[in-house]
């Protein structure tokens, strides 16, 4: 996808659209400006459609879990969010207030530099002049979260389920067709809502949709508990939906696919990534469905075991069954979640482990 | 004539930064990145890792903003 959109040759209908634009290609994060700029970034290709005033017409690049990654981002939807870029372009000002909601709260650091956890390394040299190391996207997400945790600021859960799926509220949508409605979860806050299968979403909180990445904005930043108002297009009608958001929506959710979450288990558990055990496991240990049972798949990199206080006290192979014997910790975002929002840094927790096929308890501290 | 002629000067100016190719072609610092990084994508037409310069053609030229963050 990268590739076809910096260089069109083979595509003229996407050549003509992007003649239509001014195409900045940006590459590392040092003095982004973070307040204007706030996106998913745990994506590897993303967007900003918008306007010199640095009002946002709509943002564009999602990212599903695992194999379904594929589905988010086609050619043919990036070029439907151009043409929707275009036509809010040409109605501009005249629709400036219902743009104002794709921009963000000021953000708590102003510009990488500025966050904690970085600071220093923007004005890193190398012995020729030049600057010794660039800043991804995805390293502003991690220090963010990180300085956060070192100044005692709570971890909400946006913070960790970050710029949700619509899969999260029961809504499938199509990729092509600009925020298209193909599929709705039964008993979703979707399917109460009223969203029916065929609706194309042109507004959500007020805000015209041009893409899914519109749709995960809107999610984002929405205020729970809460409504969001909904308009959608149905049988070339205008239909007035409203989506009930509860408190703890988000939790029904998994954050730890992304990559970004490597770092975190590095640092707080001194492991890879804690799998679910299938269910006929789970059967032979007669550990009840909704409890916890998650098995360690690996142990941190020597290079990380000086940042990760509690060394390598798990093993490879060790299935997690509770922390502090609180065992409803069934998915290993929740697990995650628990020790960063309920303890605070440098705080000490007890793991009850299956190791060997023999419990014990296995002392853990947080950094 | 003197008014006139800075006047013409300005004109020319703003004519030739908004025809202006792909500036970070031509800015060191920006093509050592592009190096460094081993970008391959850095296509024609496309300002480099430049949001004010953007923000400044996208003024001059009236039209909307494109900026992939890779």
């Amino acid at each position: 996808m990268d590739g076809q959109v910096a260089r069109p040759d083979s595509d003229p209908d996407l050549a003509d659209l992007l003649d239509k634009f001014v195409c900045v290609r940006v590459v590392q994060a040092w003095g982004l400006d973070l307040s204007l700029f706030q996106f998913d970034d745990g994506l590897t290709w993303s967007v900003f459609l918008m306007n010199a005033d640095r009002t946002i017409y709509g943002r564009y690049g999602s990212l599903s879990p695992g194999k379904a990654a594929a589905r988010d981002v086609t050619l043919e939807g990036f070029k439907k969010a151009l043409q929707g870029a275009l036509e809010l372009h040409a109605a501009y000002p005249a629709n400036k207030s219902e743009l104002a909601g794709k921009k963000g709260p000021p953000a708590a650091w102003g510009a990488p530099e500025q966050i904690p956890a970085l600071k220093g390394k923007a004005s890193a040299r190398n012995s020729d002049g030049t600057r010794a190391s660039c800043v991804h996207c995805h390293q502003v997400g991690e220090a963010e979260l990180w300085s956060r945790r070192s100044l005692r600021q709570p971890i909400r859960d946006d913070l960790l389920w970050r710029y949700p799926m619509p899969d999260s509220i029961g809504l499938t949508l199509d990729p092509v067709e600009r925020a298209t409605v193909t599929a709705i979860r039964p008993g979703s806050a979707a399917e109460r809502a009223g969203f029916r299968t065929g609706d194309r979403i042109a507004k959500l909180d007020g805000q015209p949709v041009i893409s899914i990445a519109d749709v995960q904005w809107v999610l984002h930043t929405a205020k729970v508990p809460g409504t969001v108002k909904a308009e959608v297009t149905r049988d070339g009608r205008s239909v007035p939906l409203q989506l009930s958001l509860s408190a703890d929506w988000r939790r029904g959710d998994e954050f730890t696919w992304r990559a970004s979450t490597r770092d975190l288990r590095y640092q707080v558990t001194g492991t890879e990534r804690l799998e679910p055990l299938p269910a006929d496991e789970r059967t032979r240990l007669s550990i009840p469905d909704g409890k916890m049972a998650l098995r360690v798949s690996g142990i941190a990199p020597d290079w990380f075991k000086a940042r990760n206080p509690s060394g390598r006290n798990l093993k490879k192979g060790d299935i997690v069954l509770a922390v502090d014997a609180k065992r409803d910790l069934a998915t290993e975002s929740l697990f995650y979640s628990h020790l960063l929002q309920d303890k605070a840094p440098g705080q000490g927790y007890q793991l009850t482990v299956l190791r060997d096929g023999k419990p014990q308890q296995v002392a853990m501290t947080l950094p | 004539m003197r008014i006139a002629g800075i006047g013409v000067g300005v004109v020319l100016g703003l004519a030739c930064l908004a025809a202006a190719p792909f500036r970070s072609v031509q800015d060191p610092a920006k093509e050592a990145l592009r190096q460094k990084l081993k970008d391959t994508n850095a296509g024609p037409g496309w300002i480099y890792d430049d949001v004010a310069q953007g923000f400044a053609r996208a003024k001059l030229t009236r039209k909307p903003m494109l900026i992939v963050f890779r």
